[in-house]
Protein backbone atom coordinates (compact mmCIF):
# COMPACT_ATOMS: atom_id res chain seq x y z
CA UNK A 1 0.00 0.00 0.00
CA UNK A 2 2.55 2.49 0.73
CA UNK A 3 4.25 1.68 -2.49
CA UNK A 4 1.26 2.26 -4.20
CA UNK A 5 0.84 5.45 -2.65
CA UNK A 6 4.52 6.48 -3.24
CA UNK A 7 4.56 5.78 -6.95
CA UNK A 8 1.08 7.59 -7.49
CA UNK A 9 2.68 10.47 -5.50
CA UNK A 10 6.33 10.45 -7.48
CA UNK A 11 4.07 10.27 -10.74
CA UNK A 12 1.91 13.67 -10.12
CA UNK A 13 5.11 15.14 -9.14
CA UNK A 14 6.67 14.73 -12.35
CA UNK A 15 3.36 15.61 -14.80
CA UNK A 16 3.22 19.01 -12.94
CA UNK A 17 6.15 21.16 -14.51
CA UNK A 18 7.71 23.17 -12.28
CA UNK A 19 8.49 26.44 -13.36
CA UNK A 20 11.90 27.72 -14.34
CA UNK A 21 13.76 31.37 -12.79
CA UNK A 22 15.23 33.79 -14.72
CA UNK A 23 18.20 34.80 -12.97
CA UNK A 24 20.68 37.51 -13.11
CA UNK A 25 24.14 37.64 -11.97
CA UNK A 26 26.52 39.89 -10.38
CA UNK A 27 29.19 41.68 -13.18
CA UNK A 28 31.31 44.25 -11.75
CA UNK A 29 31.55 46.23 -14.98
CA UNK A 30 27.68 47.01 -15.59
CA UNK A 31 26.81 49.97 -14.15
CA UNK A 32 24.08 50.33 -11.49
CA UNK A 33 21.99 52.99 -13.25
CA UNK A 34 22.61 50.49 -16.50
CA UNK A 35 20.98 47.28 -14.85
CA UNK A 36 18.21 49.87 -13.22
CA UNK A 37 17.78 51.12 -16.65
CA UNK A 38 17.50 47.37 -18.77
CA UNK A 39 15.00 46.10 -15.87
CA UNK A 40 12.83 48.82 -16.97
CA UNK A 41 12.79 48.38 -20.46
CA UNK A 42 13.33 44.36 -20.35
CA UNK A 43 10.71 43.16 -17.50
CA UNK A 44 8.32 46.10 -17.51
CA UNK A 45 9.43 47.22 -13.75
CA UNK A 46 8.78 50.64 -12.33
CA UNK A 47 11.94 52.30 -11.21
CA UNK A 48 11.63 51.46 -7.70
CA UNK A 49 11.09 47.41 -8.20
CA UNK A 50 14.17 47.60 -11.11
CA UNK A 51 16.24 49.30 -8.41
CA UNK A 52 15.59 46.72 -5.53
CA UNK A 53 16.53 44.07 -7.94
CA UNK A 54 19.08 45.56 -8.73
CA UNK A 55 20.85 46.25 -5.68
CA UNK A 56 19.83 42.43 -4.96
CA UNK A 57 21.98 41.31 -7.80
CA UNK A 58 24.74 43.79 -6.00
CA UNK A 59 24.93 42.71 -2.83
CA UNK A 60 23.23 38.86 -2.67
CA UNK A 61 25.33 38.51 -6.29
CA UNK A 62 21.79 37.46 -8.25
CA UNK A 63 18.16 37.74 -8.10
CA UNK A 64 15.34 36.21 -9.77
CA UNK A 65 13.61 38.66 -11.88
CA UNK A 66 11.14 36.24 -13.64
CA UNK A 67 9.85 33.07 -13.01
CA UNK A 68 7.16 31.42 -15.41
CA UNK A 69 7.95 29.09 -18.54
CA UNK A 70 10.09 27.79 -20.25
CA UNK A 71 9.55 29.41 -23.60
CA UNK A 72 8.77 33.17 -22.20
CA UNK A 73 12.10 32.48 -19.72
CA UNK A 74 14.36 32.10 -23.01
CA UNK A 75 13.31 34.89 -24.37
CA UNK A 76 13.96 37.14 -21.81
CA UNK A 77 17.38 35.77 -21.17
CA UNK A 78 18.04 36.72 -24.62
CA UNK A 79 17.00 39.52 -24.27
CA UNK A 80 18.84 40.38 -21.28
CA UNK A 81 21.99 39.11 -23.09
CA UNK A 82 21.32 41.22 -26.01
CA UNK A 83 21.99 44.39 -23.08
CA UNK A 84 24.80 42.51 -22.17
CA UNK A 85 23.61 41.07 -18.88
CA UNK A 86 24.86 38.08 -17.12
CA UNK A 87 21.41 36.08 -17.19
CA UNK A 88 20.65 32.18 -17.19
CA UNK A 89 17.64 30.36 -16.75
CA UNK A 90 17.26 27.67 -14.08
CA UNK A 91 14.45 25.08 -12.50
CA UNK A 92 12.31 27.01 -9.87
CA UNK B 1 34.35 67.68 -20.77
CA UNK B 2 30.80 68.92 -20.21
CA UNK B 3 27.37 67.23 -21.40
CA UNK B 4 24.17 68.85 -22.67
CA UNK B 5 20.87 67.44 -23.77
CA UNK B 6 19.77 69.56 -26.61
CA UNK B 7 15.26 68.70 -26.14
CA UNK B 8 14.36 65.12 -28.12
CA UNK B 9 17.02 65.51 -30.81
CA UNK B 10 20.55 64.74 -29.60
CA UNK B 11 23.07 64.96 -26.27
CA UNK B 12 26.67 66.63 -27.09
CA UNK B 13 29.35 66.30 -25.10
CA UNK B 14 31.95 69.75 -25.64
CA UNK B 15 34.79 71.03 -24.33
CA UNK B 16 36.93 67.40 -25.23
CA UNK B 17 40.60 67.78 -24.87
CA UNK B 18 42.63 65.43 -27.70
CA UNK B 19 43.50 62.48 -25.45
CA UNK B 20 40.17 62.33 -24.28
CA UNK B 21 38.98 62.34 -28.24
CA UNK B 22 41.21 59.82 -29.26
CA UNK B 23 39.79 57.32 -26.10
CA UNK B 24 36.11 58.00 -27.83
CA UNK B 25 37.63 57.39 -31.08
CA UNK B 26 38.81 53.97 -30.09
CA UNK B 27 35.52 52.59 -29.00
CA UNK B 28 34.99 50.10 -31.63
CA UNK B 29 38.42 48.70 -31.85
CA UNK B 30 37.83 48.86 -27.97
CA UNK B 31 34.94 46.63 -28.71
CA UNK B 32 36.07 44.05 -30.42
CA UNK B 33 36.13 40.99 -29.36
CA UNK B 34 37.14 38.90 -31.62
CA UNK B 35 41.05 37.78 -30.66
CA UNK B 36 39.91 37.21 -27.19
CA UNK B 37 38.32 34.23 -26.15
CA UNK B 38 37.94 35.20 -22.65
CA UNK B 39 36.29 38.50 -23.93
CA UNK B 40 33.85 36.38 -26.58
CA UNK B 41 32.92 34.48 -23.49
CA UNK B 42 32.02 37.37 -21.63
CA UNK B 43 29.89 38.86 -24.54
CA UNK B 44 27.87 35.78 -25.57
CA UNK B 45 27.69 33.90 -21.96
CA UNK B 46 25.80 30.99 -21.09
CA UNK B 47 22.16 31.11 -20.52
CA UNK B 48 22.48 27.67 -18.31
CA UNK B 49 24.96 26.57 -15.79
CA UNK B 50 23.60 22.59 -16.03
CA UNK B 51 21.52 22.43 -19.33
CA UNK B 52 24.39 21.50 -21.80
CA UNK B 53 21.36 20.75 -24.35
CA UNK B 54 20.28 24.37 -24.09
CA UNK B 55 23.99 25.80 -24.07
CA UNK B 56 24.02 24.03 -27.65
CA UNK B 57 21.29 25.35 -29.32
CA UNK B 58 21.77 28.95 -27.79
CA UNK B 59 25.19 28.68 -29.19
CA UNK B 60 24.00 27.98 -32.68
CA UNK B 61 20.63 30.31 -32.63
CA UNK B 62 20.98 32.78 -30.29
CA UNK B 63 24.92 33.74 -30.14
CA UNK B 64 24.49 34.61 -34.53
CA UNK B 65 21.68 37.35 -33.66
CA UNK B 66 23.55 38.48 -30.70
CA UNK B 67 26.72 38.91 -32.43
CA UNK B 68 24.68 40.54 -35.81
CA UNK B 69 22.87 42.93 -32.95
CA UNK B 70 26.29 43.86 -31.11
CA UNK B 71 28.07 44.64 -34.58
CA UNK B 72 25.35 46.83 -35.82
CA UNK B 73 25.26 48.91 -32.61
CA UNK B 74 29.33 49.07 -33.22
CA UNK B 75 28.76 50.31 -36.72
CA UNK B 76 26.42 52.90 -35.94
CA UNK B 77 28.80 54.40 -33.24
CA UNK B 78 31.67 54.29 -35.72
CA UNK B 79 29.59 56.38 -38.67
CA UNK B 80 28.42 59.11 -35.67
CA UNK B 81 32.01 59.42 -35.04
CA UNK B 82 33.57 59.64 -38.43
CA UNK B 83 30.17 62.37 -38.61
CA UNK B 84 30.02 64.03 -35.25
CA UNK B 85 33.23 64.33 -33.26
CA UNK B 86 34.42 67.30 -34.27
CA UNK B 87 37.43 69.82 -33.71
CA UNK B 88 35.89 73.35 -33.67
CA UNK B 89 38.75 74.96 -32.50
CA UNK B 90 42.24 74.37 -33.37
CA UNK B 91 43.57 77.11 -30.24
CA UNK B 92 41.48 75.79 -27.95
CA UNK B 93 43.07 73.25 -25.28
CA UNK B 94 39.91 71.28 -25.72
CA UNK B 95 38.53 71.90 -29.44
CA UNK B 96 36.35 68.67 -29.82
CA UNK B 97 32.85 68.14 -29.14
CA UNK B 98 30.67 64.89 -29.97
CA UNK B 99 26.93 64.78 -31.18
CA UNK B 100 25.16 61.96 -30.53
CA UNK B 101 21.38 61.72 -32.17
CA UNK B 102 19.35 59.73 -29.39
CA UNK B 103 18.01 57.92 -31.65
CA UNK B 104 21.21 56.18 -31.60
CA UNK B 105 21.33 56.28 -27.97
CA UNK B 106 20.71 52.40 -27.43
CA UNK B 107 23.40 51.70 -30.06
CA UNK B 108 26.03 54.07 -27.87
CA UNK B 109 24.73 52.14 -24.98
CA UNK B 110 25.82 48.85 -26.08
CA UNK B 111 29.32 50.18 -27.93
CA UNK B 112 30.16 51.35 -24.86
CA UNK B 113 29.04 48.38 -22.85
CA UNK B 114 30.55 46.22 -24.90
CA UNK B 115 33.88 47.90 -25.23
CA UNK B 116 34.48 47.87 -21.09
CA UNK B 117 33.64 44.27 -20.93
CA UNK B 118 35.83 43.15 -23.78
CA UNK B 119 38.52 45.45 -21.78
CA UNK B 120 37.90 44.33 -18.74
CA UNK B 121 38.22 40.53 -19.55
CA UNK B 122 41.03 40.93 -21.86
CA UNK B 123 43.10 42.99 -19.60
CA UNK B 124 41.60 40.45 -16.11
CA UNK B 125 41.04 43.44 -14.06
CA UNK B 126 39.90 42.13 -10.65
CA UNK B 127 36.58 43.61 -9.26
CA UNK B 128 38.55 45.90 -6.36
CA UNK B 129 40.17 47.49 -9.38
CA UNK B 130 37.28 47.93 -11.43
CA UNK B 131 35.44 49.32 -7.98
CA UNK B 132 38.43 51.99 -8.04
CA UNK B 133 38.41 55.50 -9.00
CA UNK B 134 40.19 56.23 -11.90
CA UNK B 135 44.11 56.72 -10.94
CA UNK B 136 45.40 60.22 -10.73
CA UNK B 137 48.18 59.20 -12.96
CA UNK B 138 48.37 57.38 -15.71
CA UNK B 139 52.01 54.79 -15.39
CA UNK B 140 50.98 52.02 -17.24
CA UNK B 141 48.81 50.55 -20.03
CA UNK B 142 46.85 49.00 -17.64
CA UNK B 143 45.51 52.22 -15.64
CA UNK B 144 45.11 53.39 -18.90
CA UNK B 145 43.19 51.26 -19.94
CA UNK B 146 41.08 51.18 -16.23
CA UNK B 147 41.13 55.07 -16.76
CA UNK B 148 39.55 53.68 -20.60
CA UNK B 149 36.78 51.90 -18.56
CA UNK B 150 36.33 54.83 -16.33
CA UNK B 151 35.33 57.53 -19.08
CA UNK B 152 33.59 55.20 -21.17
CA UNK B 153 31.14 54.06 -18.05
CA UNK B 154 30.67 58.04 -17.41
CA UNK B 155 29.31 58.44 -20.93
CA UNK B 156 27.04 55.78 -20.26
CA UNK B 157 26.12 57.31 -17.44
CA UNK B 158 25.15 60.48 -19.01
CA UNK B 159 23.90 59.04 -21.78
CA UNK B 160 21.38 57.34 -19.98
CA UNK B 161 20.65 60.40 -17.99
CA UNK B 162 19.65 62.39 -21.14
CA UNK B 163 17.26 59.57 -22.41
CA UNK B 164 13.45 60.83 -22.40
Amino acid sequence: MAETLTQEKTRTEESVERPWNVVVHNDPVNLMSYVTMVFQRVLGFDRKRAEKHMMEVHKAGRSVVWTGGREKAEMIVQQLHGFLLLATIEKD
Amino acid sequence: MKFYRHGSQYAEFVGIDPFLAELIRQIPQAADADDNTLAKDRLFSSPTKDNAELAADWQELVVPELRTQFRSAVSQVEHDLAENLCETDVDDDFPFRLQIPLEHADAWLSALNQARLVLASRYAFSDEELGERFPPQLKSLRELVLYQITIYGWMQELIITALP
